[in-house]
């Protein structure tokens, strides 16, 4: 089973980016692949070129390793394949255009050109269609209103099966988003200009609306108002209720926000947005996940008296400024703190020890220099360094994620999740434990790929050290 | 037995002495006659080697079995230690033996102690064999020394 990954706009790729980060972690999916769309006319876009690149390095790492059943390695399971350049659905006619010539005002009767003046301001009309809608849904309708026209979406539409999925990502309080998810399911769900469109209309679809969860500061030059935030994701919630909810056009609804928002830097588009990541793009995320793993509750469209929109919520069982694995529900807690924590000691090991070349983990599999200097091996470091960076930035917003303890101490290598000491007295310390266990473990035969014997060594054993030092399991 | 070891000391005779090496082979005094009787002290001193060796090699490949220990000159401090061990027990085995080594035979403190020196090289030589036979089992040592 596929999950088609609609992420529209500036948060659909930060969602990405997270969701990316616990594939990467071996968070449970139970999709055998996931295929991301991104929906975001600001090409250069800086949060669009980041998840897009992060998603790339995971599909190069994933394609030297083997996940048949009798492998035990979570890391990078689930698939994520680019079906689509970039992972980006190209928008035709929005590069070196403004939105009055998208629209072709000049040639516009002059009846349609004062109704086109009196939806859209001289402002909206003047704005350069590359860099997005810059918070204006009202342009965004009418741009994103070209799915069925699009090549790549025919593509989407023609590989679609029965079991596949369809999961949108958006805000509801910027542009991109608010305009493109109504436009993208009514697409979804009606058209008939498309491939397989009995499959696609009566598929499982399900979104994650993002309610206001950051401000950017006050900029009279910027179109981007975060005072006006507030009112249109309320106005939207309104439209949505109506069109969406009331008609149960969609399977299953998400929704997370929070009133605690960090102030960004107003920066309309381009390579320059590229906003910290948040833990509101975690919890996204695990929307995805949890509805990858969940049932259809409308198995059949076609009785339409019998469909139901099944709504969810993310809460924390204690609010706080700070949120640990100890504020997490039980299932969030039992979905993150394993994989999290296994991964963050993989990365931290390739980061930050050198001292192993004479392990027998090393020798015994032939672990040489040529191996350590591989592209495997770099992309991965440059995945994992991504992976403590990401953890960084959530550790550093206003309403921080912060379950790690994100130090370089040599000497505390255990001492990483908060709220949790490590535990045992063993003759090895730290990174030599690590070796310890590295050592001890079986794994992967020694026959094997280099790679998959290695992401196999490494996930065994950080299993084994969350287990004896952390009590993790 | 007594023959092995006999043995093996023997490529030492040179260092501690052949009077010392008559007494530990179970040569005895009858007035100016040298008689072989039937206490060949090589044996014990050794199988007491041997064990120190084993004891050793245990403690070093399975008990202790750290990752932070393998590097090869951790290894040869635990051989220099079955060394030392061996040198003092060689010594006082043999300065204990003194008194009773009859006038025929001249044996010197200072031949003890070149005892324990050819004790302790003995000793080290058996945790070497020990050591390369009985080190694969060993999850973190297994490739120690090399």
């Amino acid at each position: 089973m596929k999950v088609y990954v609609f992420g529209i706009g500036g948060t659909g790729s930060r969602v990405m980016r997270a969701m990316t980060m616990l594939l990467a972690s071996g968070v449970e999916c139970k999709a055998d692949a996931i295929v991301p769309i991104i929906v975001d006319p600001d090409a250069a876009g800086g949060d669009v070129e980041r998840a897009a690149t992060l998603m790339r390095h995971y599909g190069e790492i994933r394609s030297k390793l083997d996940f048949s059943s009798k492998k035990q390695n979570r890391f990078f399971r689930t698939e994520i394949m680019e079906t689509m350049p970039n992972f980006r659905l190209p928008l035709s006619n929005t590069e070196d255009c403004r939105f009055d010539e998208y629209m072709d005002l000049s040639g516009m009767s002059k009846e349609n050109k004062a109704l086109a003046r009196l939806l859209f301001s001289q402002k909206n009309l003047d704005s350069d269609m590359k860099i997005g809608f810059k918070g204006n849904p009202n342009v965004g309708s009418v741009v994103l209103n070209q799915f069925e026209d699009s090549i790549h979406f025919q593509n989407f539409a023609n590989d679609f099966t029965a079991q596949d999925k369809i999961f949108i990502i958006s805000s509801i309080f910027g542009g991109t988003g608010a305009s493109g998810f109504p436009l993208l399911l009514k697409t979804l769900r009606t058209s008939n200009n498309i491939a397989n469109p009995n499959l696609v209309n009566n598929a499982h679809i399900g979104a994650i609306t993002v309610l206001p969860y950051f401000q950017v500061q006050q900029d009279d030059e910027s179109s981007i108002d975060s005072a006006t935030f507030v009112s249109k994701a309320k106005s939207a919630l309104s439209y949505y209720l109506r069109s969406i909810s009331q008609n149960n056009t969609i399977d299953d609804l998400y929704y997370v926000g929070d009133d605690t928002r960090t102030t960004y830097e107003n920066v309309e588009g381009g390579a320059e947005q590229k906003n910290n990541a948040h833990f509101v793009e975690l919890i996204s995320a695990l929307a995805l996940i949890d509805f990858a793993n969940s049932q259809n509750p409308n198995p059949e469209r076609s009785n339409a008296e019998y469909l139901q929109t099944v709504h969810k919520e993310f809460g924390i069982e204690k609010d706080s400024n700070e949120i640990t694995f100890v504020e997490l529900g039980q299932k969030s807690k039992k979905q993150l703190r394993k994989p999290m924590t296994q991964f963050l000691l993989f990365a931290k090991y390739l980061d930050e020890y050198r001292d192993f070349m004479s392990q027998p983990w090393v020798v015994d599999r032939k672990f040489d220099d040529n191996f350590f200097d591989s592209d495997f091996i770099s992309t991965l470091k440059t995945v994992q360094s991504e992976y403590i960076g990401w953890l960084a930035e959530m550790a550093g917003q206003q309403r921080a994620f912060t379950p790690f303890n994100l130090h370089r101490d040599p000497n505390r290598v255990f001492d990483l999740v908060k709220g949790n000491s490590p535990r045992g007295v063993f003759f090895d310390k730290n990174f030599k434990f690590f070796d310890n266990r590295l050592n001890g473990t079986r794994g992967e035969s020694k026959s094997g790929e280099k790679e998959q014997q290695f992401a196999e060594l490494f996930y065994l054993a950080t299993e084994k050290l969350v287990k004896d030092k952390l009590n993790i399991d | 037995m007594n023959i092995i070891f006999s043995w093996i000391y023997g490529w030492f005779i040179s260092i501690f002495g052949e009077d010392l090496d008559y007494h530990l082979f179970g040569y005895e005094c009858q007035g100016d006659e040298f008689v072989l009787g039937d206490r060949c002290l090589y044996t014990p001193i050794g199988l007491v080697a041997l064990g120190v060796a084993i004891l050793f090699f245990v403690l070093y490949y399975y008990i202790v079995n750290s990752a932070k220990l393998n590097r090869w000159w951790h290894w040869v401090i635990v051989m220099l230690l079955v060394g030392i061990v061996n040198f003092f027990v060689g010594h006082a085995w043999t300065v204990a033996e003194l008194p009773n080594m009859g006038g025929c035979l001249t044996v010197y403190v200072g031949d003890c102690w070149l005892f324990g020196l050819a004790n302790a090289i003995v000793s080290a030589l058996f945790f070497i064999i020990i050591s390369f036979a009985g080190k694969w089992g060993s999850s973190q040592c297994k490739h120690t020394p090399f």
